[in-house]
C-alpha cells in the first residue's frame, strides 16, 4: 500500500514538472503537453485522496478531468496545428499578438 | 355697503393697469395686431379710468384724522404661522400716493402718445408703463412687508425694461443693469430686514409690526445711539429705499437711466418710483421714531447726497443728467426731512416734485423731441421766442425746483427748512441752505443756457397737442400745487415736536431761507451775462474739479474699482471651476495606474504564466505562514 | 394605480420603439400619448389627495417581490411624492416637445430612453422599500447616460460618463448604506425588511447611525448637486440636447431634494441635526459658488446649469433648517426651479436650434428678430433671479424666512446670492437679446414653442401668486418629517 503522503509527493512533482514545462518551453506543442501533465497530476491527486476517505468522488472526478483533458486536447491541437498552418512557427514569443 | 364699495374701488385701481398690460402682451403673443391707437386707448384708457376711481376713493375716504381702510382680498401663503395675504391699505399717506401715481401717470401716459408716436415698438412701451404703474400701486397699498416688496420689486423689474428700452444700443443696457444690480443690493438688504422682522415679530403686516415694535422696544432715547435691533431693522430698511431713491451709497445709477425714454424719466426716475424709498420710511415711521441713530443716518445720508448731487448737477452738459441730479438731489431734501422727523414735510415735497419735475422732464422731453435728440443744453440757446410754451414750462419748472416764493416748490421747502430748525438741527439746515442756493444756481443756469443768449439750433418739429395737454395740466400743477393735504399733517401728527427755539430768530433764519434761492437766481444771471457757463476753464485744478463733480464726484471710478473689476477679475480667474480640477487630477492618476497595470498585460503568454505561478506561489505561502 | 402608472410609461416606451420600425416620426406621438395616457391615473390620484383631510400617505400599494430577502413592491404617494410625480409628467410633456423636432436619429430608442428614464424616476419618488427605491434610482441613470451618449453634442461621451461616474459613485455609497442598515436592523430584529417603515422605526445608535446617514447624504447631495460635487452638471447640460437637459434640470436634480427629505432626514434626525449647521453653510457657499461660476461662463447652457447649482443650494438649506417653513420652501423651491430652469434649457435649445450657436459672444440682439422667444427668456431669466409674483420668490423667501431663525449667518450669506443672481441672470438677457444684432434674422416661435413656454410660465405665475394648494400638499409631508416636528 502506498501512503497518502508519496502519493501526495508524487502528484506535486508531477505537477511542478509540468509548471516548468510551461514555464521554459516556448514550442506551444511542449507546453500543451505540460499542461496535460499538470491535469494529470491534479487527476492522480484525486483519486489518492478519494481512497484516502474511501470515497468514490474522486475517481468520479478523475473522470470528468479525463474528459475534459480529451476535448481540451483536441480543441488545443487544433488551434496550434491552425497557427503552426498560419506561421510557420509554434515560438509563442513570436506568436504573441495579443498585445496589440 | 360703503366697506364693499371701497374694496372694489381700490382691487380696480390696482388691477385696471394690470389687466390692460395682459390685454397688450398676449396680443403681442398670439400676433394680433393692434394699430396704435388701439394700444394708446387701451394704455391710456386704463390709467385713466383708474385715476378716477382714486377721485372716487377720494371722495369717499373719510376725512376724519388718521382715517385707515384696509381689506385682505385673498391669501397667498399660509405656512404655519407664517401668513400673508393680498391685503390693501389705505390711509392718507397712501391716498396721495396713489393720486400721485394714477394723475401724474395719467398725464405722463397721455403725454408718451404723443412722443412715442413714430416708435415701433410703440405696444411694448405702454405694456411696460402700465405694469410699472401696476406694481408702483401695489407697492404704496400694500398692507404687508411681502407685498410691498413684490410692488418694491416690479416696479424695479419695470424700471430695468424701461430704461433698456431702446435695447439695441448696448449703453442703455448697461445702464438698465446698472440700475437694477444697484437697486437690488439694497433690495437685498431690505428682504434681511423683512427677515429679522418676521423673526422677532411674527408677522409682516405693516401695521402689526409697527405695533408689536413699539411694544417690544420702548422707546430707546434713554439708550442713546446705540445699535439696538430696531436700530438694524430701521437700518436694513433704510438699505432697500436708498438704493431705489438713488440716495448715497447706491444713488450712481440713476443719472444713468436716463437712458430711458423721457417719458419714462418723467415718471419713475422722477416722479414715482424713485420716491418710494420715501414712502417706505413714511409707511414705518413709527419704527424709525424709535431708533434715533437711524434717523440721524437718514438725515446724515440726505444732506451729503443733495449736496453731492447738487454739485453734480452744476457741471453737466446733458439736460437729462441736470435734471437727475437735481432729482437726487431734491429726494436728499425728503431724506433729510425724513431724518428730522418732519414726515408730512417730507411728504409733501415728493408731491410737489413730482409735479415739478414731471414737468420739467416732459418740457425737457419736447425740447430734445423737437431738437432732433439734442441732449446738450450749449448746443441749445435762444429758444425762448421759438418755443415760447416751453420756455414757459421750464420757466415755471426751475423757479419750484429752485423754490422761489409762491411757487409749489417753495411751500414744501420751506417747510422741511422751518422742520429743520424746529429740530434744532442747524448743521443741517446750513447745508440744506447751501443745497438750495446751488439748486437755484444750476436751475437757472440751465433755463438761461437754453431758453436766452445766441439761437445755436433751430427746432423743427411741432408737437401733438396730446404732449402739450399734460405740460399744461403740469404747469398749473407745480405753480399752484403747493398745499399741504391736511390729512398728511394729521397722520404724521402723533409726532411731537421738541422745544422750539426762540420765535425771532427763526423768522430771521426763514427769510434768509426764502432770500437764498433769489440770491442763486440772481448769481446765475450774472455769471451767465459774463458768459462764464460752458466757456473753456484755463486753470488746470479748477478743470480737475469740474471733471470731478462732472463725473459725479468719481463714484462710478471708485466702485468700479472696488467692486465691479474685482468682481469680474475674480469670476473669470475661475472660469474654469478649479474643483474640476480635482477630479480631473482624479481621472489622471486612474489613467496613470492603467498604464502601469497595461505594462503587465504584454502579450506574453509566458510572462502570464510565471505571473500566474507565482501568485500562487504567494497565496500558499501566505496561507502557510 | 402607481403600478400602473409606471407600467404606462414602460409599455409607451417599448412601443415607442416598436414603432420606429413602421414610421420614424410615429416614435415621438407613441411618447406623447403614453404621456398623455398616465394624466388618467394620475387624475384619479388627485382627486383621492384632494378628499384625504389630514396628511398621511395618498395611495399606498404593496406586492411581495423577492420573498427569500423581504423585499417588496412597495409603492406609496404622499403630498411631497404626488408634486413631484406631477412635475414629472409635465416636464415629460415638455420634453417630448422640445425634442420634436430637435431629434432625428434613431428616434424610437431615444424616446424609448425618456420614458424609461420618467419611469424610473417616478419609481424613486414613490418607492417605499429601500431595495425597489435603489432599483429605479439605476433605471432612471442608465437611460439618461445612453441619451447623452448618443445624442449629445461634439464632447458627449466625456459628458455622458462624467456624469455617470458621479451618479454611480453616489449610488454605491447609498447601496453599502442601504445594505449597512438592512444588515444592522436584521442584527436588533432578527428580521431583513428593506421596508421604509420598519427600517424608520428602528432608530440607529449613534456612531452607526452618523455613517449610514453620511452615506445617504453624499448620494443625495451628488444628485443635487452641491459643491463640491457639481462637476458633472455643467458638463452633462452642455453636451446633452436639449429635452434631456430638460428632465436633468427640472426632475433629476429633485430626485436628491426628494431623497434628502424622504430618506435622509426622517431616518436619520439626530445624526441630521448634528451636522445641519455645517451642512446650512456648505448650502451657501453653493449658492454663492454656483452664482458667481454662472457669471464667469461664456456658455449659455453651461451659465444655466451653474444657476441651477446655486437655486438648488436653496433647497439644502432648507432641508436642514429643520424648520417646517423651510422644508416647504424647498419642496416649492425644487417645482419652481425644476419649470424655470427647465424653461431656459428649451429656450436656449430652441436658440441652438436656430442659429446652432449658444456662445454669449456670438449671440445678441435677438430681440429684433425674434422678440416672442426673446420675451420668454426674459421672462424665465426674471424668474430665476426671484421676481416677487413667480415661483422661485415665494420658495427662496420661505426657505430664508424658515432658515433665518436657526442660522442667520448662512441666511444672509445665501440672500447674497439673490444680488449674484440678478447680475448672471441680467447677463444672460444683455448678452444675448439686447445690444446689436449679430446673427441674422430667424424664425420666432411657433405654435408648439408657445403653447410649451406658455404653460411653463403660467405655472411659474401660478404658484408664485397662488402657492397654496402647493403647500398644502407638502405640509403633509414636511409635518411628517419627525426633524421637522422639533
Amino acid at each position: 500500500m502506498i501512503s497518502a503522503e508519496q502519493l501526495l509527493f508524487f502528484s506535486l512533482t508531477l505537477f511542478v514538472i509540468g509548471v516548468f514545462g510551461l514555464l521554459v518551453r516556448r514550442n506551444l506543442l511542449f507546453m500543451l503537453i505540460s499542461i496535460e501533465i499538470m491535469l494529470n497530476a491534479v487527476a492522480v491527486l484525486f483519486v489518492a485522496a478519494g481512497s484516502y476517505h474511501h470515497n468514490s468522488d474522486g475517481q468520479i472526478m478523475y473522470l470528468l478531468i479525463l474528459t475534459l483533458a480529451a476535448s481540451e486536447v483536441a480543441v488545443g491541437l487544433g488551434l496550434v496545428i491552425q497557427m503552426y498552418r498560419r506561421t510557420l512557427s509554434l515560438d509563442v514569443d513570436q506568436l504573441s499578438k495579443m498585445h496589440e | 355697503m360703503q366697506d364693499q364699495y371701497m374694496e372694489n374701488l381700490l382691487l380696480t385701481v390696482v388691477l385696471l393697469p394690470l389687466f390692460s398690460a395682459l390685454v397688450l402682451i398676449f396680443a403681442a403673443l398670439f400676433s394680433v395686431r393692434l394699430t396704435k391707437q388701439m394700444v394708446a386707448m387701451l394704455g391710456v384708457g386704463s390709467i385713466a379710468v383708474a385715476a378716477c376711481c382714486v377721485f372716487l376713493i377720494k371722495l369717499h375716504f373719510s376725512t376724519v384724522a388718521g382715517a385707515s381702510f384696509s381689506h385682505s382680498y385673498a391669501n397667498w401663503i399660509e405656512v404655519g404661522d407664517f401668513k400673508v395675504a393680498f391685503g390693501l391699505y389705505l390711509d392718507a399717506l397712501s391716498l396721495v400716493m396713489i393720486s400721485i401715481i394714477t394723475g401724474v401717470g395719467l398725464l405722463i401716459h397721455l403725454y408718451s402718445v404723443g412722443f412715442m408716436q413714430k416708435e415701433p415698438d410703440f405696444q411694448r412701451f405702454f405694456i411696460y408703463l402700465n405694469l410699472f404703474i401696476s406694481a408702483m400701486l401695489v407697492l404704496v397699498l400694500a398692507d404687508n412687508l411681502l407685498m410691498l416688496f413684490l410692488g418694491w420689486e416690479g416696479v424695479g423689474l419695470c424700471s430695468y425694461l424701461l430704461i433698456g428700452f431702446w435695447h439695441q444700443k448696448t449703453v442703455n443696457n448697461l445702464a438698465a443693469n446698472k440700475a437694477f444690480i444697484m437697486t437690488r443690493i439694497g433690495d437685498t438688504g431690505m428682504a434681511i430686514g423683512l427677515l429679522l422682522m418676521f423673526v422677532l415679530l411674527g408677522s409682516l403686516d405693516i401695521q402689526q409690526v409697527q405695533l408689536k415694535a413699539s411694544e417690544l422696544w420702548p422707546l430707546a432715547t434713554e439708550s442713546g445711539m446705540s445699535l439696538d435691533l430696531v436700530t438694524i431693522c430701521c437700518l436694513l430698511l433704510l438699505a432697500g429705499a436708498v438704493g431705489k431713491s438713488g440716495q448715497l451709497p447706491l444713488h450712481s445709477w440713476l443719472p444713468d437711466a436716463m437712458a430711458g425714454p423721457t417719458p419714462v424719466s418723467a415718471l419713475i426716475h422722477a416722479a414715482t418710483m424713485v420716491t418710494a424709498g420715501v414712502y417706505l420710511i413714511a409707511r414705518f415711521h413709527p419704527l424709525f421714531n424709535l431708533s434715533p441713530l437711524a434717523m440721524t443716518l437718514v438725515a446724515v445720508i440726505g444732506a451729503i447726497t443733495l449736496l453731492i448731487a447738487a454739485t453734480s448737477a452744476l457741471m453737466q452738459n446733458d439736460i437729462k443728467r441736470i435734471l437727475a441730479y437735481s432729482t437726487i438731489s431734491q429726494i436728499g431734501y425728503m431724506f433729510l426731512a425724513l431724518g428730522a422727523g418732519a414726515y408730512s414735510a417730507a411728504v409733501f415735497h415728493l408731491m410737489t416734485h413730482a409735479f415739478f419735475k414731471a414737468l420739467l422732464f416732459l418740457a425737457a422731453g419736447a425740447l430734445i423731441y423737437s431738437m432732433q435728440h439734442q441732449h446738450n443744453i450749449f448746443r441749445m440757446g435762444g429758444l425762448a421766442k421759438k418755443l415760447p410754451f416751453i420756455c414757459g414750462c421750464f420757466l415755471s419748472g426751475c423757479a419750484a425746483l429752485a423754490a422761489l416764493p409762491l411757487m409749489s416748490g417753495f411751500f414744501s421747502k420751506e417747510l422741511i427748512l422751518e422742520k429743520l430748525l424746529e429740530q434744532q438741527m442747524y448743521v443741517f439746515w446750513a447745508v440744506a441752505i447751501l443745497g438750495a442756493f446751488i439748486t437755484a444756481l444750476y436751475s437757472f443756469k440751465l433755463f438761461f443756457v437754453v431758453f436766452l443768449g445766441p439761437v445755436q439750433q433751430q427746432p423743427d418739429s411741432k408737437l401733438s397737442s396730446s404732449m402739450l395737454i399734460p405740460l399744461g395740466v403740469l404747469l398749473l400743477l407745480s405753480i399752484f400745487g403747493g398745499i399741504q393735504p391736511q390729512s398728511l399733517i394729521d397722520i404724521f401728527a402723533s409726532q411731537h415736536l421738541l422745544e422750539t427755539g426762540s420765535i425771532e430768530t427763526i423768522e430771521i433764519m426763514m427769510l434768509f431761507a426764502i432770500a437764498v434761492p433769489i440770491i442763486g437766481v440772481i448769481t446765475s444771471w450774472i455769471l451767465f451775462k459774463k458768459q462764464i457757463f460752458g466757456s473753456a476753464i484755463n486753470s488746470a485744478k479748477l478743470r480737475q474739479l469740474h471733471q470731478f463733480l462732472y463725473t459725479g464726484w468719481q463714484v462710478d471710478w471708485l466702485y468700479n474699482k472696488l467692486f465691479t473689476q474685482p468682481f469680474i477679475k475674480i469670476a473669470r480667474s475661475n472660469q474654469e471651476d478649479f474643483i474640476d480640477k480635482f477630479y480631473l487630477a482624479l481621472m489622471r492618476l486612474s489613467r496613470a495606474c492603467h498604464g502601469l497595470v497595461n505594462l503587465l498585460q504584454n502579450g506574453q503568454l509566458r510572462w502570464y504564466s510565471a505571473s500566474l505561478v507565482l501568485a500562487m506561489l504567494l497565496a500558499f505561502s501566505l496561507i502557510n505562514f | 394605480m402607481l403600478m400602473e402608472l409606471i407600467a404606462i410609461l414602460l409599455i409607451g416606451a417599448l412601443l415607442a420603439s416598436i414603432s420606429e420600425l413602421i414610421a420614424p416620426a410615429l416614435a415621438k406621438w407613441v411618447a406623447l400619448l403614453s404621456l398623455l395616457v398616465t394624466l388618467v391615473p394620475l387624475y384619479s390620484i388627485v382627486v383621492l389627495a384632494s378628499n384625504i383631510e389630514q396628511g398621511g400617505w395618498i395611495v399606498d400599494e404593496s406586492t411581495l417581490w423577492i420573498s427569500r430577502f423581504n423585499i417588496s413592491l412597495h409603492l406609496a404617494l404622499d403630498g411631497l411624492s404626488l408634486l413631484l410625480v406631477l412635475l414629472t409628467i409635465f416636464m415629460g410633456l415638455i420634453a417630448v416637445l422640445s425634442a420634436w423636432r430637435e431629434i432625428t436619429y434613431r428616434c424610437g430608442f431615444f424616446y424609448f430612453n425618456l420614458l424609461c428614464s420618467l419611469a424610473g424616476v417616478i419609481g424613486v419618488f414613490c418607492a417605499l422599500d429601500l431595495f425597489l427605491f435603489f432599483v429605479f434610482w439605476e433605471v432612471m441613470l442608465v437611460p439618461m447616460y445612453l441619451m447623452i451618449a448618443i445624442w449629445g453634442y461634439d464632447n458627449r461621451r466625456y459628458a455622458a460618463i462624467k456624469f455617470f461616474l458621479f451618479t454611480q459613485a453616489g449610488g454605491l455609497i447609498m447601496l453599502l448604506s442601504i445594505c449597512a442598515l438592512v444588515l444592522l436592523h436584521y442584527q436588533n430584529s432578527g428580521q431583513i425588511s428593506f421596508d421604509y417603515h420598519d427600517l424608520m422605526l428602528h432608530q440607529l445608535s449613534e456612531p452607526a447611525a452618523f455613517w449610514v446617514m453620511l452615506g445617504f447624504f453624499i448620494a443625495f447631495v451628488i444628485k443635487l448637486p452641491i459643491v463640491p460635487f457639481h462637476n458633472w452638471l455643467p458638463d452633462a447640460h452642455t453636451q446633452a440636447p436639449t429635452a434631456v437637459s430638460v428632465i436633468l434640470a427640472a426632475i433629476l436634480l429633485k430626485t436628491g431634494g426628494y431623497g434628502l427629505l424622504r430618506f435622509a432626514l426622517p431616518m436619520f434626525p439626530a445624526a441630521s441635526a448634528q451636522i445641519a449647521p455645517y451642512v446650512m453653510i456648505i448650502a451657501a457657499v453653493s449658492i454663492i459658488y454656483g452664482a458667481i461660476m454662472a457669471f464667469s461662463q461664456q456658455d449659455l447652457k453651461r451659465l444655466v446649469a451653474y444657476s441651477s447649482i446655486s437655486h438648488m443650494g436653496f433647497v439644502l438649506l432648507g432641508c436642514y433648517a429643520l424648520t417646517p417653513l423651510a422644508q416647504q420652501g424647498a419642496v416649492l423651491q425644487m417645482l419652481a426651479h425644476g419649470v424655470s430652469t427647465a424653461a431656459l434649457f428649451a429656450l436656449v435649445g430652441a436658440i441652438q436650434y436656430r442659429y446652432h450657436s449658444r456662445d454669449l459672444a456670438q449671440l445678441g440682439g435677438l430681440w429684433q428678430v425674434i422678440p416672442k422667444l426673446s420675451a420668454m427668456l426674459l421672462f424665465f431669466v426674471i424668474a430665476s433671479l426671484g421676481m416677487p409674483g413667480l415661483g422661485n420668490f415665494v420658495a427662496e423667501f420661505l426657505v430664508l424666512v424658515g432658515s433665518f431663525k436657526v442660522n442667520p449667518g448662512a441666511t444672509i450669506a445665501a440672500t447674497i446670492g439673490l444680488i449674484l443672481a440678478a447680475i448672471y441672470s441680467l447677463r444672460i438677457a444683455q448678452q444675448s437679446l439686447f445690444g446689436p444684432l449679430k446673427l441674422g434674422s430667424s424664425l420666432d416661435l411657433d405654435g408648439r414653442e408657445i403653447l410649451m413656454m406658455l404653460s411653463m410660465a403660467l405655472l411659474l405665475i401660478w404658484m408664485g401668486l397662488h402657492p397654496q394648494p402647493l403647500l398644502d400638499l407638502a405640509q403633509q409631508s414636511v409635518n411628517l418629517l419627525p426633524a421637522g416636528a422639533k
